[in-house]
């Protein structure tokens, strides 16, 4: 190596030095903009989470006599070696449901996007050897799935989240600009939020609150997924539409992969 | 009490990483407010991914998006950079050589992913495969990027170096 070669390197070094860090780091600015960042990505999951514990809690005290609970349940008397021996099994409990994984959903996930759409980086978020930390807090325990998405000449994010909310919360109701709630038939509610503020991070949502509690949740954005290299937001609007996102919200397909979450 | 924690740790991580990563930032961008802009929108994304993050590398992950951030930027506005900022190869005549200000501006003048590799190898002292981790490419891109971006360096210092001494 030739002085010029240590040279070079050293200048480079005292070139970083003059740079000084100037003032303190604004960190309450920055506290502040990622929380109101954070606000606007969850405001329809939180509120929604909010609104289906108490209609969850009115619906399980009207369907409750009529449920499955409400069948016969057999004399205490009888022994299992009588019932086997009786030819007609009685219905055994329901084996635990196992577990569905991050990495299960995001295959479900990655069968029901539309085929137009090529899907790339993958993230998940819940339990499973993929995902990438368990998601279970005070209101709810929830997997999800994503991909970045595009259709050749946009980009963005399509995401399916599944939860389980917990007892307790405050009823609440979708009433901000952008947001309309529909019951559906036997009970629970669909809430869609297509926020349409250009140029700020937007996120697009279908949130299916069911009377046993559960979210599915649909979404779609324009906020560069965990994963991904890009740090810009993506300057198109979504590139999963509201019927496109209720459709998905809909799909009975997740109502399988629910029961295999763990309860609150 | 969990978000609360969460968050009193980011906190502490952007007391520590702030000067260090603004530094950095100053070099990349070749513009102080341009650093200040990009760190700052660089960390707001570090906190809405904290928790997925927080307990692994911050420093990696943030210094990736810095990197990255730059050169999606760079690519956008490189025409108006080209038509600005950029020196215009000839020595200052009649001012103190100053070479700091020459590399800088040498500096400048690379293409966004030769500036950074020059940054992350010599300033902040990333191993070839750091280096190449966090520009998502090969060791070898990382030697070649290198090998050129030096050049380049060592070629405008020494024109400069010259026509002033001439």
């Amino acid at each position: 190596m030739t002085t010029d070669d240590e040279r070079l390197p050293r200048a480079l070094r005292d070139l970083a030095d003059r740079h000084p860090g100037g003032g303190p780091a604004p960190v309450a600015e920055l506290l502040s903009r990622g929380r109101r960042a954070r606000r606007l990505r969850t405001l329809t999951a939180t509120a929604t989470a909010s609104c289906a514990v108490a209609v969850l809690a009115a619906t399980t005290l009207v369907l409750a006599p009529s449920g499955p609970a409400a069948a016969p349940v057999a004399p205490s008397t009888g022994s299992a070696s009588a019932s086997a021996s009786s030819g007609s099994p009685t219905p055994s409990p329901s084996p635990t449901p196992t577990a569905l994984t991050a990495a299960q959903l995001l295959e479900m996930l990655r069968a029901k996007l539309p085929p137009s759409l090529r899907l790339s980086e993958p993230w998940t978020h819940g339990p499973g050897p993929n995902g990438l930390g368990a998601s279970t807090g005070p209101t709810a325990i929830s997997v999800a799935a994503a991909f970045t998405v595009t259709d050749g000449a946009h980009t963005g994010t399509a995401e399916i989240e599944i939860s389980h909310v917990a007892p307790g919360n405050r009823p609440d109701t979708c009433d901000i600009a952008f947001c309309t709630v529909t019951p559906q038939p036997g009970g629970g509610s669909l809430t869609v939020y297509l926020p349409d503020y250009p140029g700020v991070p937007q996120v697009w949502r279908a949130t299916l609150r069911r009377p046993d509690g559960t979210l599915i949740t649909a979404s779609a954005g324009n906020v560069p997924g965990a994963v991904s290299a890009s740090m810009e937001l993506y300057p198109n609007p979504p590139l999963l539409d509201g019927p496109q996102l209720t459709a998905l919200a809909l799909d009975p397909a997740w109502l399988a992969a629910a029961t295999g979450l763990p309860a609150l | 009490m969990r978000r609360r924690t969460e968050d009193d740790a980011y906190a502490a991580f952007v007391e520590a990483a702030w000067h260090r990563h603004l530094r950095t930032a100053t070099l990349i961008t070749g513009d102080r407010h341009r650093a200040e802009e990009l760190l700052q929108d660089c960390l707001v994304k570090l906190y809405l991914r904290w928790r997925r993050v927080g307990t692994d590398d911050p420093h990696a992950y943030l210094r990736r998006m810095l990197v990255n951030g730059n050169i999606s930027w760079w690519r956008r506005r490189r025409r108006e950079l080209l038509t600005a900022d950029l020196p215009d190869g000839e020595a200052r005549s009649g001012l103190p050589y100053d070479e700091a200000d020459e590399l800088q501006r040498a500096l400048r003048a690379l293409p966004a992913r030769q500036r950074a590799v020059v940054v992350l190898r010599h300033i902040e002292d990333l191993s070839e495969a750091d280096t190449a981790a966090v520009l998502g490419c090969s060791v070898g891109t990382v030697k070649s990027q290198n090998s050129r971006a030096m050049a380049r360096l060592r070629g405008a210092l020494l024109a400069n170096q010259e026509a002033v001494t001439a």
